[in-house]
């Protein structure tokens, strides 16, 4: 084994990027709540961007692990601890065999990615390493970490010698009222114009019930003309959906494929990490924009995805390891080797 | 072709809406389209999503933006023709009625004013479509066409109805996959697994498949099950000519 649960926190389960091809049959696409965090994290660890990590929520839990390796957790400010020495998020970190992350508490934002370079050790089902806890099936047995569980790297990936200086830059909105864009519809038709004068202009907060399925929000009813029923339609990560008392309900990565109730807007892709990012009592405001500003942004972030993983390749070296068990005077070292190969 | 509505789903996705209800004609032209793209794929498209009436097409935006893939979608629609093809994929699912494992099979002969025995004949006797999955993996909302039972939705839902159980009211039959609540009545059980993880794809069902219900008695019953749960079960699946 490569990592030992010695805690697991409050909800760590192991996703990769998600289900996809499965919704007709009723399957939701899992995958990170925040994706573009994840993603860092697996580039920081020169990983393929999609590769199974740990989601870690609010309070994160105590890992061994027993290889060496190297990490790296982006998102949330949970309070990153190798061996109870406080580290920097954000970033990687060489682990050596017998070290312990842990997370001391948060600080601020919701949930972080932890990726090992070589991936997690996972069965996929439907294509998918992500953990679809409702359904007891993927990731890790089917359910979140708990103690004593001991998971496996994928596969050795060679070290590389620059994991003390890789850094990336992520940020999501801090300050407790978030502008969050969103494109109207697919039943925008559905409500009365103040009730959308509501939606758009209305502070929102998170209720007390935010998990991966959804976000139930808290504030002005938002009006309907008529009744909230809709003959069931597909439901997407981000839509808004509005049931009859007028409390939206933001439809988050396991959210049910196909649902009955009205819809009123769909929140654009690269703002869906500052909902995965938010807890209680945050304050969202909900902005208008058309889907030709949405989609130019969706590229952009792509490309910034893309150049960093672009660099990160260019900057390190990889480092060759030996092992060599050597005997003096009758007793046996262990003897660790590593040498950084120019390129 | 009428009525059609083009619906913006956020950045990644388009849903095309094919008139204003829950029909069998509506779901054939969702059905179809979803065939014509599926035929056709076209590049950037992740998967496609059909409901009742409506078909979502999820998409990259950096390999497809909205308005090209709105501009292909709509010249598939215009050559789409409704062929009079009728031909249709049926599976049979056998049930075993009434008893322990569906212990309201009296309740809705009752409140049909007729026999158990009569009522599973009309369960059995009409073929059931399946509008969509959803709700739970491989979970299907299937409907038939003749004689509704004369039942509603109960007001109180039932906790943890075990899997395997044929729930109904009205019109509309349920597989349940998985323990679940539920506000309909459970008349029998399928000795088959419609949602099998072992499989590469765990899915018995899919939507615009047809079912006939199938009575079994409790030696029959037995006796799929153990092959079901041994994974090598394979339900009778056929084409045929419907008027």
């Amino acid at each position: 084994m490569s990592i030992i649960v010695k805690s697991p926190g409050l909800l760590t389960t192991v996703q990769d990027i998600g289900c996809y091809g499965f919704q007709k049959y009723g399957v939701s696409t899992y995958g990170p709540m925040d994706k573009k965090a994840f993603q860092l994290a697996n580039i920081l660890v020169g990983n393929d961007r999609e590769e199974a990590s740990f989601e870690i929520t609010i309070m994160g839990p105590t890992l061994l692990f027993t290889e060496n390796c190297v990490i790296a957790v982006v998102g949330a400010d949970l309070g990153l601890l190798i061996n109870n020495m406080q580290v920097e998020h954000n970033a990687s970190h060489m682990i050596h065999a017998g070290d312990f992350v842990s997370f001391w508490g948060c600080k601020s934002g919701c949930r972080a990615y932890l990726s090992v370079r070589g991936g997690i050790k996972i069965e996929k089902i439907m294509n998918s390493a992500s953990t679809m806890i409702k359904s007891k099936v993927g990731g890790y047995k089917g359910r979140p970490l708990q103690c004593d569980d001991m998971l496996e790297l994928a596969y050795k990936k060679a070290m590389f010698d620059d994991y003390f200086k890789r850094k990336v830059n992520y940020v999501f909105t801090k300050e407790s009222k978030k502008e969050i864009r969103v494109i109207l519809g697919p039943q925008d038709d559905r409500f009365t114009k103040e009730g959308m004068e509501t939606f758009l202009t209305e502070p929102y907060g998170i209720g007390i019930e935010f998990d991966r399925m959804g976000y139930r929000l808290e504030g002005s009813k938002i009006e309907h003309i008529a009744e909230a029923g809709i003959i069931s339609d597909g439901n997407v990560f981000g839509a808004i959906q509005v049931p009859g008392d007028g409390k939206p309900i933001i439809m988050m990565a396991d959210c049910a494929s196909v649902g009955g109730y009205t819809k009123i807007a769909t929140i654009i892709s690269i703002d869906i990490p500052e909902i995965a990012q938010s807890k209680t009592g945050d304050k969202i405001y909900f902005k208008k924009i058309e889907i030709d500003e949405a989609q130019e942004l969706y590229i952009n972030e792509q490309k910034y995805l893309n150049d960093i993983e672009e660099k990160m390749k260019i900057i390190g070296n990889s480092i060759s390891e030996k092992e060599y068990s050597i005997t003096i005077n009758d007793k046996q070292y262990s003897v660790l080797v590593q040498e950084s190969v120019n390129q | 072709m009428k009525d059609i509505t083009y619906k913006i789903v956020g950045d990644c996705a388009i849903q095309i809406e094919f008139g204003n209800e829950i029909s069998l004609d509506n779901n054939r032209k969702v059905k179809m389209l979803q065939q014509i793209i599926e035929q056709n794929w076209i590049h950037g498209v992740v998967e496609l999503v059909p409901t009742y009436r409506s078909l979502i097409i999820h998409y990259y935006p950096d390999i497809i933006r909205y308005q090209e893939l709105y501009d292909k979608v709509n010249n598939m629609l215009g050559d789409m023709v409704m062929t009079k093809n009728k031909k249709t994929e049926i599976i049979e699912v056998p049930i075993l009625y009434g008893g322990e494992l569906g212990p309201e099979l009296s309740v809705v002969a009752k409140a049909q004013g007729i026999s158990e025995e009569e009522l599973i004949k009309i369960h059995t006797s009409h073929l059931h479509y399946i509008y969509l999955l959803g709700f739970s993996p491989g979970h299907p909302y299937t409907v038939r066409f003749d004689e509704p039972f004369k039942i509603e939705r109960c007001a109180t839902p039932k906790l943890n109805i075990p899997g395997r159980s044929i729930v109904v009211i009205e019109d509309k039959t349920n597989i349940i996959p998985f323990s679940q609540p539920t506000g309909w009545y459970v008349i029998g059980s399928t000795p088959v697994l419609q949602t099998d993880y072992r499989k590469e794809n765990p899915f018995l069902f899919e939507p615009g498949l047809w079912v006939k219900y199938v009575a079994i008695n409790q030696k029959e019953y037995d006796a799929i099950k153990k092959e079901a749960d041994a994974g090598t079960y394979q339900c009778v699946r056929y084409t045929k000519e419907l008027e």
